[in-house]
Order: structure tokens, then C-alpha cells, then sequence
């Protein structure tokens, strides 16, 4: 009898049709039908109480987040916090930084990704990954495009162009 | 002729440009009638045109391609649409995995989507190799960006010019002229002011002046054009045309009688901020 009610709770649950906003809009709720901009919470990493209201609907784009003290302001700060190490130096590529921020305007969910210049998988000194993604987590106010729909949640990413080690060019 | 006139300024070429690249969209996709019944491309062709109608990036619309790419594997426009959305996220090693697929079953159609990618990347030797390959091995000839801005031999060209062969970026821009000079119609909106830009970065003044005026004829509006006759005026010895190029460059971005300025240029766009720091001097 209790796999049956759990069997049907599951079906519940992973029906398409269902209207998500009538399960608690304070907990994320896995959607199989989430959007590619989704980024599906890793326990390892990821802040438990940073939810997303509604992974279905996720919206991407290079205009729709501004940073709050504008594009150049950014670039300079990550600019002025990048400290290139020796163990970085034969690095030519990318590292991406991506991350959502979500209905109440908060930002996480934050991986860095390196690439190499024709953007296959590359590896690299595991410092650079993590000082990339700790210095654009630490620049995280994000402001919306649209003051209509301020509960919109967006995905974000951040391309920083690494030549030598050093960061060559910024890419949002 | 009067007539002809009001649309030429007024983005009729936009309008011209933008179907060419829907176009050149089109011969990649193909008609799924033309493969056999019940064949594995038939059934790919029209899962993809289902999955187009999903919005981009959604669930529904990678299964579809994904279902496609499964039944039809070498239905190449397949790959070419799952990969966009994951360019446009960011997710450059997934994209670049599908459209390597997509150009390996079809490189003269798909080639030129990679190199777009590697230009806007800075990856302008990814690009050249791309480019070079699409015009002199599959003999490629109007190609635009995926939204139809700019014809693919003019990022050819800057990219060239990036990695420091500006020469040989500007026998591409002449080449392209060439190849239209007896079919007006294909001259594209901003051919004068990159021929103009790259004559300027290789110190060939006269030209870079000669070419910038030209482009005055095609859009008075374009800020870009104006800030590069005030750094040619410069260079001449001329200061006071210069600031006074500056100066209009400045109101055209401030968006002044319908100004306006463009980022397609990737190391190339110019920002207010660069005007007013000509401007200080």
C-alpha cells in the first residue's frame, strides 16, 4: 500500500502538466522538462537555501543582467582581482564562469568550466578554476534588465580569455 | 529612384541581408521530401522541424534533436540547431562538439557557424583556418553571420587584421567589392567602413580617408565612421577636422539624428569612451 501511494505521489510530482506553482514556491522542486540554462544543485558546492523558483523558465541572453556598476566596473574589478600564478603560464584558452541568479534577485549555482582555443575540454592547474570562480562569485550584484517581471531568474556566464596564464580579454 | 533611395537609408539592405542569411540557413536544412520515405534523414528532418517549434533551449526541444541525431545521424542540420543554444549559454565544449558534427557530414554549410563563434571568441586563428577553408576549398560565396549583420569574409578580414596581417585582411574586403561590383545590390551596409578601418591600421591614410567617406554616403548615422575620420584627420595633421569628427562621432552615439553604433566588430567596436579619450587628446 505505501508503494503504491509513493508511486503515485511520484507521478504526481513528474507529471508535465502539472501547475508547479501549486507545490510550496518556497522549494525547488526537480522538473525533468528544466531548461538548458538550468544548473541542477551539486551538494559538494552548492549553497542549499539558493533555490530556483521555476527551472522550466530560465532565461539567458548577454543583455538581460547588468552589473550594478556597470560592464566596465566589472571588467576592471576582475580585471584588478586576478593574481596570474607560475603554475598557470602554459594556459592558452578560456575558463567560462557560469551561474544563476534567481526570483529573489540572489546569485549562485557558480562552476567554472576551462576550455581550450577551439573550445574542447581543456585541463588546467585547478587554482586557476578556483580563482576564476571565487573572484566572479565575489562580484555578485546582479541587476535585472526588466523591472517588469523582477522575479524572472537568469543564467549568466562570464568568459575570460586567459593567454599566458593572464587574463587577455573579458568576454560577457 | 527617388524611392529606391528612401529604402537604401532606411536598412532596406538590413532587410536584403537578412533573408540572404535566412537563406543561407535554408540550404543547410533542405526539404525533408527529398529523402526517401521511412529513411532515418527523412524522420531527423522532421523531428528537427518539430524541435524548432520548442523554444530554444528547452527540454522538449533537445529530445527532439536528440531523437533525430539518434535515428538519423547523418542529418547534419540536426547538430547545427542542438548546438545553438548552447553556444549562446556559454556551453562552448557541448556546441563545439555538435557543430564539428554538423561540418564534418557538411562543412560548406556549417563552417562558417564555428568561425563565427571563434571570432566572437577571439580565437581569430580558429577563425582564419575555418574561413580560409570555406572560401578556398568549398568555394563559398555570400555568407553572413547567423543574424544576417555582416558578410562572413569581413570577419574573415578583421581577423586577419587581429592577428597582424593587415594586408592580407584588405585583399579580402577588395576581393569581396570585387566579386559584387557588377551586382550592386550585394553591397553590404558596413563593407566601406571596414575596408576604411583596416586601410587606417595599416597606415594608408588617403585610402582609410577615401573609403570612410564612402561610407558617410551609405549611413550618416553610424558613429564608428566619424570617430575613424577624426583618428585619420589626426594622423594627417589636421586637428580641428578631427575634433570636429570627434564631435559628431560623440552626438551619434548620444543616439543625435537617429546615431547609433554597432558591436559587431569585436576588438574593433568603438565606444563613447574611446571618442571622448580622442577628444582629451
Amino acid at each position: 500500500m505505501r508503494n503504491i501511494i509513493y508511486v503515485a505521489l511520484l507521478l504526481l510530482l513528474l507529471d508535465c502538466a502539472a501547475d508547479s506553482s501549486a507545490i510550496s514556491a518556497t522549494a525547488e522542486w526537480p522538473s525533468p522538462k528544466h531548461d538548458l540554462s538550468y544548473i541542477p544543485f551539486d551538494v559538494s558546492t552548492d549553497d542549499p537555501a539558493f533555490t530556483i523558483c521555476d527551472s522550466t523558465r530560465i532565461r539567458s541572453g548577454r543583455n538581460r543582467l547588468r552589473y550594478h556598476e556597470g560592464t566596465n566596473a566589472f571588467k576592471e574589478a576582475v580585471m584588478a582581482g586576478f593574481t596570474t600564478e607560475p603554475a598557470f603560464a602554459d594556459f592558452n584558452g578560456y575558463v567560462v564562469v557560469r551561474f544563476l541568479v534567481n526570483c529573489e534577485g540572489i546569485s549562485g549555482r557558480y562552476r567554472a568550466e576551462a576550455l581550450q582555443l577551439d573550445f574542447s575540454p581543456a585541463k588546467v592547474d585547478p587554482a586557476l578554476l578556483a580563482q576564476a570562480l571565487e573572484l566572479i562569485k565575489s562580484l555578485n550584484n546582479w541587476t535585472k534588465a526588466t523591472d517588469s517581471a523582477p522575479e524572472t531568474e537568469y543564467f549568466k556566464f562570464v568568459n575570460l580569455k586567459i593567454e599566458n596564464g593572464d587574463i587577455q580579454h573579458i568576454l560577457l | 529612384m527617388a524611392i529606391f533611395n528612401i529604402y537604401y537609408s532606411s536598412g532596406f539592405y538590413f532587410i536584403l541581408l537578412f533573408f540572404l542569411g535566412t537563406i543561407n540557413g535554408l540550404a543547410g536544412q533542405g526539404n525533408c521530401l527529398i529523402y526517401p520515405e521511412d529513411s532515418g534523414e527523412r524522420i531527423a528532418c522532421e523531428l528537427s522541424h518539430r524541435a524548432v517549434t520548442c523554444p530554444q533551449g528547452s527540454r522538449e526541444s533537445q529530445v527532439l534533436f536528440d531523437a533525430a541525431i539518434r535515428i538519423g545521424p547523418n542529418y547534419a542540420w540536426a547538430y547545427y540547431e542542438k548546438s545553438v543554444p548552447f553556444f549562446k549559454r556559454g556551453l562552448l565544449a557541448e556546441g563545439v562538439r555538435l557543430i564539428n558534427k554538423a561540418i564534418e557530414l557538411e562543412p560548406r554549410n556549417y563552417l562558417y557557424y564555428r568561425a563565427y563563434w571563434y571570432f566572437y571568441n577571439r580565437s581569430y586563428a580558429l577563425c582564419i583556418r575555418d574561413l580560409e577553408e570555406l572560401y578556398s576549398v568549398h568555394n563559398a560565396s555570400y555568407v553572413f553571420t547567423p543574424s544576417g549583420e555582416l558578410e562572413m569574409r569581413l570577419l574573415l578580414a578583421l581577423a586577419y587584421a587581429q592577428t597582424g596581417a593587415i594586408a592580407k585582411g584588405i585583399e579580402w574586403i577588395r576581393h569581396m567589392m570585387d566579386s559584387y561590383r557588377e551586382q550592386p545590390a550585394l553591397k553590404g551596409y558596413y563593407d566601406h567602413f571596414c575596408l576604411g578601418l583596416l586601410y587606417y591600421e595599416n597606415g594608408q591614410l588617403a585610402l582609410a580617408q577615401a573609403e570612410l567617406e564612402q561610407q558617410l554616403t551609405v549611413s550618416e548615422q553610424f558613429a564608428d565612421t566619424y570617430y575613424y575620420l577624426g583618428l585619420v584627420h589626426q594622423q594627417l595633421g589636421n586637428p580641428d577636422v578631427a575634433i570636429a569628427y570627434f564631435r559628431q562621432a560623440v552626438a551619434a552615439f548620444k543616439g543625435e539624428d537617429g546615431g547609433y553604433s554597432v558591436n559587431f566588430f569585436a576588438d574593433f567596436n568603438t565606444y563613447l569612451e574611446d571618442v571622448e579619450r580622442a577628444l582629451l587628446g
